[in-house]
């Protein structure tokens, strides 16, 4: 698993993170995670969106609740998001 | 009526004596009334009167709801004397919490306006097919211009058939997902009877004096107005709102064992057997002092909890299941414990001890009512990593304005309660201080045996991996989750202990050393057998408490 820190906020980045991450949560997943496809197709059920909201609040030290992945539910579109996010709290955190 | 003491003493002496058999709001008139499936009417009078549900209602829109620790102690006044009642009264802050966290201010004060007149809400979440899995909702509110037509099944809904106003969870949008479903709030005035059929009452082995019902809607056409909160809210809400209720109903019903424990005191302390009173036999001893230790120990987990969803909110999401869990469990074991010692006294339906065979009853509920115990396990569970892997690196002692009644809290921040704790409960991180502090040497043992015991679980935590988390987790991983609420309230209970007042019973050793022995049990293997002199000290406390009419919880207040 690559750990990326705060600092990472390039949204390409983060979507390939994001996409090994969430692979880790898939069972009997036998291809690459679909940026563009929601998560909800993979089966990533309504727990599981607890354990990986709170696995990448972990990882990115922001706060991500699990509406944030119902809200932007690609990978493509939660990268973007949290990129958005992390931006704006890096002055912050300086 | 201003503080909680006043307002406790006040209900007290509306409700009167429970052991006085005239006494129309007594254990004979509640017992009465759950053989007529009904509840008495003079002990709902008496909470008409008390203005119960201003309780339920937040101070900025008129209520007398400020501190969840308190509005908890005061239903223990209801609870101890009839847990139908009880719940049919908290019932409308199942309903109302959803209003205070996501309505608009007219939604707020209409339901604000409607408790304080000692009105009824009912909360209509609940579908026989879907069990907890309120995603899974089917009810359904179909958006026709600028009005929503609403069709399906709700079932076993507390109080449907009282409601002046229903919060409903409804799919307003056919595609599954987190955000189909919305909440509607709507007075029960626009329940046209050609469109809404309503369901034979549905029966029930304990709470028989709750009205459980249920109804089947055709096209019932209701304003775009009565939605809450944002369109595909209405799971999220809930996720937030139900933080209060999960904590606060299993907390309230710490007051059934109080009674249960009250019941066989009694029984025992005058039943004389081989010669002395049963209370004498080491058996019974055994018995009273554990079921004392157990309801101290669920009070301190619910109080610490319930102090600390004002204090440090970000942890509800994990206090409130831990809570449910725990609590429903120890409360059900202690009273089904206590029965064995009332022997046959406890199957009897009439004379002075037959509320307990209600209460035998009442109690397990607990256990599944609003949701399930094994519910709460799965939504913990994908927390876990987590919260064990912050507790590990980041132990500290938890601000002691968690575990005593005395400190004042900030406001309830409904809206601002997270669905998530992103790893924060400042009650499991500070297990990992609990042997640098000035422990009594008789307690030292446990305290290490129970965070060596977290330090493994934090281990064990650290490796799960993330699709071993899901609701198909097998029963070992779920244990852990399980784990987790033991070692919770080993830490409720160090704080209580550390921030009671000198004289008090709560700064002595030997409850601590009782209730520690008792979280060896709820985590799998056997509870410890508590030594003699504890077994003394307790057993002392209980019948000094009985023979001043107080309560046997934390508090030890005065009982009419």
């Amino acid at each position: 698993m690559t750990t990326y820190g705060v600092d990472q906020v390039a949204p390409s980045d983060l979507q390939r993170w994001l996409v090994e991450r969430v692979a880790e949560y898939l069972p009997d997943l036998g291809e690459a995670v679909d940026p563009t496809r929601q998560l909800g197709e993979y089966g990533l059920d309504s727990i599981a969106v607890v354990a990986f909201a709170a696995d990448v609040e972990e990882q990115l030290g922001i706060a991500v609740d699990p509406t944030a992945i119902w809200d932007y539910p690609s990978v493509g579109e939660l990268a973007e998001h949290l990129a958005a996010e992390l931006a704006e709290r890096r002055p912050q955190a300086a | 009526m201003t503080d909680i003491a006043t307002r406790a003493d006040h209900l007290e002496k509306l409700l009167g004596d429970p052991w006085d058999p005239a006494n129309p709001a007594g254990f004979a008139a509640a017992v009465a009334a759950d053989e007529r499936e009904e509840t008495a009417p003079a002990a709902e009078a008496a909470l008409d009167e008390f203005g119960l549900h201003a309780e339920f209602v937040p101070r900025a829109l008129g209520g007398r709801l400020e501190r969840l620790d308190d509005m908890i102690e005061l239903m223990r006044s209801v609870y101890r004397r009839d847990a139908a009642l009880g719940l049919a009264r908290a019932g409308q802050l199942l309903a109302s919490v959803n209003v205070w966290t996501a309505g608009r201010p007219e939604q707020r004060w209409a339901a604000a306006e409607l408790l304080t007149d000692n009105r009824r809400m009912a909360c209509a979440f609940h579908e026989l097919a879907h069990g907890n899995d309120i995603a899974g909702n089917e009810f359904a509110a179909q958006r026709a211009g600028s009005r929503l037509t609403l069709h399906g099944r709700k079932e076993s809904i507390a109080n449907l058939d009282r409601a002046d106003a229903l919060v409903l969870l409804a799919r307003t949008d056919p595609a599954d997902g987190p955000r189909a479903h919305s909440q509607l709030f709507l007075g029960a005035d626009l329940l046209d009877p050609d469109r809404v059929r309503r369901l034979a009452r549905f029966r029930s082995v304990g709470l028989r004096g709750v009205h459980l019902g249920g109804m089947r809607v055709s096209g019932l056409p209701v304003p775009e107005e009565v939605v809450l909160g944002a369109p595909g809210t209405g799971v999220e809400t809930a996720s937030r709102a139900f933080q209060v209720t999960r904590m606060a109903l299993p907390a309230m019903s710490t007051a059934l064992l109080d009674t249960a424990l009250r019941v066989t005191l009694h029984h025992t302390r005058r039943r004389r057997l081989y010669g002395r009173p049963a209370a004498e036999l080491p058996m019974v001893r055994t018995t009273l002092a554990e079921a004392f230790a157990d309801l101290l120990l669920c009070e301190a987990l619910s109080r610490t909890a319930a102090r600390a969803l004002q204090l440090c909110p970000e942890s509800g999401s994990v206090h409130a299941p831990a809570v449910k869990y725990l609590v429903a469990g120890v409360l059900t074991d202690a009273v089904q414990r206590l029965s064995t010692v009332m022997g046959a006294e406890f199957y009897r339906r009439d004379g002075r001890h037959a509320v307990f065979q209600k209460i035998a009853r009442d109690i397990r509920p607990v256990g599944f009512g609003h949701i399930a115990r094994a519910a709460c396990l799965s939504a913990l569970l994908p927390q876990l990593p987590g919260l064990l892997g912050r507790a590990r690196r980041a132990p500290a002692p938890a601000p002691e304005a968690l575990f005593t009644a005395v400190a004042e809290l900030p406001e309830l921040d409904l809206p601002g309660l997270r669905l998530v704790a992103g790893g924060r409960d400042v009650l499991a991180a500070s297990l990992g201080t609990a042997l640098d502090e000035d422990l009594p040497r008789s307690v030292r043992p446990l305290v290490e045996e129970r965070v060596r015991d977290f330090v493994r679980l934090c281990e064990v935590g650290a490796a799960l991996r993330p699709r071993e988390l899901s609701i198909a987790a097998e029963v070992p991983v779920r244990e852990l989750a399980a784990r987790y609420t033991v070692s919770l309230a080993a830490a409720a209970c160090l704080g209580v202990r550390r921030a009671a007042a000198a004289q008090d019973f709560l700064a002595r050793p030997q409850w601590l050393t009782a209730v520690l022995s008792r979280l060896e049990g709820p985590a799998g293997g056997p509870s410890r057998d508590l030594p003699r002199e504890v077994e003394d000290a307790l057993i002392e406390e209980l019948t000094d408490r009985d023979d001043r009419g107080l309560s046997f919880g934390l508090v030890g207040r005065p009982y009419a």
